[in-house]
């Protein structure tokens, strides 16, 4: 039973992860400016959380506010923050380094 | 020092919340929340909206504390995130301040966050912050705790003095989910502190200006046929305006006793329709004066003619405030009836700002910028007033015919007038029964009460 328990769990929350991980990158791909990442956080995460919040919310309402789907949308909302996060941080790494290509390509003659 | 005080705001706000119904602690964390704001927006506060709508927030909070319902509750939360959007950006409009409010409060910290990570690519600021190791941080204090833990499982076979002292240890004083509601509070805190905007939107309304202006398309002849085609349709709809409100007059002062359904139909009907029609009304001045029209110079007749229009819609309101009046004096006051009078009030308002934005040469921002400033401002006076206590008054001795059934059925904020009219009024047995079983009740309610749901019922029954 306790196997059960944890498999199922598990198994939500992988689905959880995937689902939320899906919808974020929804957001960078219907971006005319998918490649800049800093640029669609500013122009679309606050709709996006702010949307979230409100399923959220209504959900844990729906739900007459019981102690598990608090919990779990709860964790829904926390992970659609470190998604973004880890993608913004993401782009952050990546920047210089396509900086550094571009002095490259415009400075053949550097050692 | 912040940090402090936004961890002593937490505990305050589980101390306020944690299982507690609402009544005075909303207005305490109406306190806190303008402490912290203004702490760390001093600017901001002097700015004289800034300081009206902090007025605002702190009348919600305290109509909550006079009688808590749905409505006041609303208008706080409302008042609490235009507040917040206010001090984000001072010159925006009120449907943008809420907008920022929201999302001030749902992600301020992770937004503010981001902004100190990009700032943290400037190599000047990287040497005066430093990275904080959470995984130093965790193996500091995990790895000691388990280790302890098990030593002491180890010591307690081993020593039953020491197990008597370990097991004497209690931590049930520390509640999960009290620090659970600390928690919440702190993210709370932590976001609105500094109150944030949501950059595209924002910068998006200080751009838009309320005027019109002439654009390159401006072409007389155009213009004189959208011209004529406005003054032949406006005055139509004049004549039949005028014929309906003829008619309807009519129907009003010859009117006999009709039974009570078939008024009933009749009113609902006829509210619908021209809650309806004047919306259209609206709809149309907006598309007949969307442009260039506003600055043709033989425009004239077509703006009397829809100024004509727009004041015989107002008759056409008054018409059905005159109805619904008829219909609350002989059947009752209840909230659908009240609805209709906001959404009258709602309805004037929007035809007179029409016709101050065709008077002035406006644009359509300024038509909904002023109108939601009045949604706000009814909403927060709406919410000030004891519906429930009003409805029940007006109906024990007023109106015609009383639903008792419906009366008894509305929140505790009529509870002690309705038991002052049980010495009054001579009632059937049912309903005395039913008022003294809500009486009791709440009587019970209210004295069990801790001192974060005190209400003002709560004095009116101590001084009794």
């Amino acid at each position: 039973m306790i196997a059960l328990i944890i498999f199922l769990s598990l198994f939500a929350g992988v689905l959880t992860v995937v689902m939320v991980r899906l919808s974020v990158s929804c957001v960078f791909w219907a971006s005319k400016y998918r490649h800049d990442k800093t640029r669609v956080f500013k122009l679309y995460f606050p709709y996006y959380i702010i949307s979230l919040f409100t399923l959220c919310i209504a959900a844990i309402i729906g739900l007459d506010q019981s102690i598990v789907a608090t919990c779990y949308f709860s964790f829904v909302f926390s992970l659609s923050l470190f998604i973004w996060r880890y993608e913004l941080i993401q782009s952050r790494k990546i920047q210089p380094i396509n900086n550094n290509n571009n002095v490259e390509s415009h400075q053949p003659e550097l050692p | 020092m912040k940090k402090l005080i936004l961890f002593i705001a937490a505990l305050l706000f589980s101390t306020f919340f944690y299982n507690q119904t609402i009544g005075l602690n909303l207005f305490l964390f109406n306190i806190l929340t303008v402490v912290i704001l203004f702490i760390n927006n001093k600017s901001q506060f002097k700015n004289r909206k800034t300081q009206i709508y902090t007025i605002t927030y702190f009348i919600t909070g305290l109509t909550i504390f006079f009688h808590s319902s749905t409505l006041s509750v609303i208008a706080n939360l409302v008042a609490f995130f235009t507040l917040i959007g206010q001090i984000s950006e001072t010159k925006s409009s009120i449907y943008v301040s809420w907008l920022n409010g929201l999302y001030t409060t749902i992600a301020g910290f992770f937004h503010r966050n981001f902004a100190i990570v990009e700032s943290k690519t400037n190599p000047e600021d990287t040497k005066e912050k430093i990275d904080i190791d959470y995984l130093h941080w965790v193996k500091i204090i995990l790895i000691p705790a388990v280790i302890v833990i098990t030593f002491i499982a180890l010591y307690k076979e081993g020593n039953p003095v020491f197990s008597n002292l370990i097991e004497k240890i209690d931590f049930g004083f520390i509640n999960i989910q009290w620090l659970l509601m600390a928690g919440l509070g702190y993210y709370l805190f932590n976001n609105i502190y500094a109150p944030i905007e949501v950059e595209p939107a924002t910068e998006i309304d200080l751009q838009t200006e309320n005027s019109l202006h002439k654009t390159e398309a401006f072409s007389i002849p155009k213009l004189k046929q959208e011209n004529q085609l406005g003054v032949v349709l406006i005055s139509l709809l004049n004549v039949l305006i005028v014929m309906y409100l003829i008619t309807d007059i009519t129907f009003l002062t010859t009117q006999q006793d009709i039974s009570a359904s078939v008024y009933s139909a009749q009113v609902h009907s006829g509210i619908n329709a021209l809650i309806a029609s004047i919306l259209i009304a609206i709809m149309i001045l907006l598309y007949v004066f969307r442009g260039n029209l506003n600055f043709y110079e033989q425009n004239t007749t077509l703006k009397r003619l829809a100024f004509t229009w727009i004041i015989l819609n107002i008759l056409l309101v008054l018409s059905i405030v005159f109805k619904n009046a008829q219909y609350i004096y002989n059947f009752g006051l209840t909230y659908k009836r009240i609805g209709v009078v906001i959404y009258l009030l709602l309805a004037t308002i929007g035809l007179v700002t029409t016709l101050l934005k065709i008077n002035s040469a406006k644009n359509n921002w300024f038509l909904f910028r002023l109108n939601t400033q009045a949604a706000f401002i009814i909403l927060v006076v709406s919410s000030t007033i004891n519906w429930d206590y009003h409805i029940t008054n007006y109906n024990f001795n007023y109106a015609k015919s009383v639903d008792y059934n419906y009366v008894i059925g509305l929140s505790n904020n009529n509870t002690l007038l309705l038991n002052e009219q049980l010495d009054q009024k001579d009632l059937d047995r049912g309903f005395t029964y039913l008022i003294e079983e809500k009486y009791y009740g709440y009587i019970d309610k209210l004295k069990t009460n801790n001192w974060q749901e005190l209400q003002y019922d709560n004095f009116k029954i101590n001084t009794k």
